[in-house]
């Protein structure tokens, strides 16, 4: 049968079958299933989307912080000049029109014996099911002198918005052979290579419009990820390695993780009580699951959220999934696309539980890119599928551009990234 | 359609290499989903470089998948992509994006070269990759509404020899670079974009 045809024909089938099976539903005039969804972001807003597109017949709540978020991926760009906050900035109108209800408020508590979700405005929803996609927290005393306060001083830039203008703005009015510092917590933390695409994108300006200035890298961990390439790319560009460095990286190996800030001196204190100054300080703090999910007993002694990987839905607490950055998913990184990924799990997951079914054997994916140059970017892609046991994930296959790639292939990673940025944005927001 | 656990019967007749003529919706979608955050929702690309695969053939893009998977086809993370599913999965993938209707690329195009192009398709390209109101072969690409981006990438890929394409293609696309030049690959481009309606997109 020729394509259209065919075509034709199944959307036929397809129509007939839905009108024939949906007729019971409807005159059953069942209650609607309630699922109430925390965090608007890239694990939340997806959740809604594929909930609504699974069944529409679910009554979705979306309940985010802000009426727009900006994404934290591919922020970095805005530090060398390349995009504007408004390019990274989503509301939730295609939601709306999808049915899903979008509720602008601050959830206060969580009660999981009554099924409900209460907001600081005194709003509170039923659920059968809660998603809880809520993101990252900060372990602010660990650093000591550092805290929620202090971040509008110094910021983190870890969650997009004022913080990635904040920085921009100091990182403008710093003079010409100014020291910037950026401090890299301890592992897990939201996106592992984006510390160093961040000095590399930091380093893009300098070089253009303050070329005496340096950026010091304070790094808790011993190695980074894609660390060949960002090392060739700080060699070829920033003179990395030598005396007139750009870019240097100071690591675990010598205790190099910040534990101590003085924010009136801009002094910095490593684990190994080496003292530096610095004249813009990027410190990112080590981080955990939301207050939200701590508060609600959704986290273990790790403060992240165990979860089963079939159906995201907390170990913990029944009814109650963990998606994203906060859930405790091991070896899957907390990426957007990750977030992404475990969203539809969990929103096809709920689906078929609503309608007494056992979920598929899902898997997960992150793919994602580091832009280090005009004309250089990285990939990263990793699958996961679960192990017999299925309470063990297995990283199947996966890779990173190979390093020996010709300019035409990194080339093209950033055409790629860009294109990436279009549809995931996309993919989660409309 | 998407209440109830149902199955999809397709009465075309395939060859045993081709994906599934039965499959589960709700697997094939799960299955799917990892796609769409690159290749966008229902795999309708925002573009430019990334390709739509709504509506495109099952058996192409199966083949396509085992090519990125032996590493025939030169890619980045296409390949360990297309590795980390069994051949079962990739056919329910294929088989979940060629029912879904193809949209065609809005972009930009050489409203001067559109007319030269579809000459061009006609006499060296329409016997395979149909044209605007015909179908595709089994095995080829769909080009019409394909974005510009992605098919220059992919023309440079076949030119290198980084991504072969069937003896016949290779044939035809050497005759037209001899006779026209590569002022004959900008036509054949600006006409594919130039197919930007609901029906010239099928």
């Amino acid at each position: 049968m020729p394509n259209n045809q065919r075509r034709q024909f199944i959307k036929k089938i397809l129509g007939t079958s839905a009108a024939v099976l949906s007729a019971p539903t409807l005159n059953a005039a069942i209650s609607h299933k309630k699922v109430v969804i925390i965090g608007g972001g890239s694990g939340g807003a997806t959740a809604a989307k594929y909930l609504k597109r699974a069944d529409p017949s679910i009554e979705v709540t979306l309940i985010s912080a802000k009426p727009l978020y900006t994404t934290c991926f591919m922020s970095n760009e805005v530090f060398s000049g390349d995009r504007t906050l408004e390019s990274l900035q989503f509301n939730y109108q295609s939601l709306k029109s999808r049915g899903v209800r979008v509720v602008i408020d601050w959830v206060s508590r969580i009660d999981p014996d009554k099924k409900q979700v209460i907001t600081q405005n005194g709003q509170s929803f039923a659920y059968d099911r809660c998603i809880v996609a809520t993101g990252i927290d900060f372990k602010w005393q660990d650093i000591a002198g550092y805290s929620q306060a202090a971040a509008e001083q110094i910021p983190h830039a870890w969650q997009a918005g004022s913080q990635t203008t904040l920085l921009a703005n100091q990182l403008k009015a710093m003079k010409d052979g100014g020291v910037v510092a950026i401090s890299v917590p301890p592992k897990p933390y939201r996106c592992h290579p984006a510390p160093f695409e961040r000095a590399t994108q930091i380093a893009m300006y300098l070089k253009r419009h303050k070329p005496k200035s340096k950026i010091i890298i304070f790094d808790a961990n011993t190695k980074m990820p894609m660390q060949a390439h960002f090392e060739h790319i700080w060699r070829k560009n920033y003179g990395y390695q030598t005396e007139q460095a750009m870019i240097e990286w100071r690591n675990g190996a010598d205790e190099s993780g910040i534990v101590e800030i003085d924010i009136k001196q801009k002094r910095l204190t490593t684990a190994f009580e080496d003292i530096e100054t610095a004249d813009v300080i990027n410190l990112i703090p080590a981080q955990k699951a939301a207050q939200i999910a701590l508060e609600t007993g959704l986290t273990d002694q790790s403060n992240w959220c165990p979860v089963d990987l079939m159906s995201l839905e907390s170990t913990r607490i029944p009814f109650i999934h963990v998606i994203g950055d906060s859930a405790k998913l091991d070896i899957l990184p907390k990426t957007a696309y990750a977030a992404n990924s475990q969203a539809k799990v969990c929103a096809l997951a709920i689906a078929s539980l609503f309608k007494g079914k056992t979920p598929d054997i899902p898997l997960y994916m992150n793919s994602c890119y580091a832009v280090l140059a005009k004309d250089y970017a990285v990939s990263s892609v990793n699958i996961y599928k679960l192990a017999k046991n299925k309470i063990e994930l297995i990283n199947v296959s996966g890779g990173i551009t190979p390093l020996d790639s010709s300019p035409r292939i990194f080339q093209r990673e950033v055409n790629f990234s860009h294109n990436w940025y279009r549809n995931i944005t996309t993919d989660i927001f409309n | 359609m998407k209440y109830l656990f149902f199955l999809i019967l397709l009465m075309a007749s395939f060859c045993d290499a081709a994906p599934p003529a039965v499959f589960d919706l709700d697997n094939a979608a799960l299955l799917s989903k990892d796609c769409e955050g690159c290749h966008g929702t229902d795999g309708v690309s925002q573009g430019t470089v990334i390709p739509n695969l709504a509506g495109a053939h099952r058996k192409f893009l199966f083949d396509t998948m085992k090519k990125y998977q032996s590493g025939k086809y030169l890619s980045t993370v296409m390949q360990p992509i297309a590795k980390a599913y069994t051949d079962q999965e990739l056919k329910l993938i294929a088989a979940y994006y060629a029912i879904k209707s193809p949209v065609a690329a809005i972009q930009p195009f050489n409203a001067a070269l559109v007319a030269q192009g579809k000459k061009y398709h006609q006499k060296y390209c329409k016997k395979c990759h149909g044209s605007d109101k015909e179908i595709n072969d089994d095995e080829a690409s769909q080009l019409a509404g394909q974005w510009t981006g992605f098919l220059e990438m992919s023309l440079l890929d076949i030119k290198k020899g980084n991504h072969p394409v069937p003896r016949k293609m290779d044939k035809r696309l050497k005759r037209l670079l001899a006779r026209h030049g590569n002022k004959a690959m900008a036509s054949l481009l600006a006409y594919y974009a130039s197919q930007q309606g609901q029906k010239d997109a099928k």
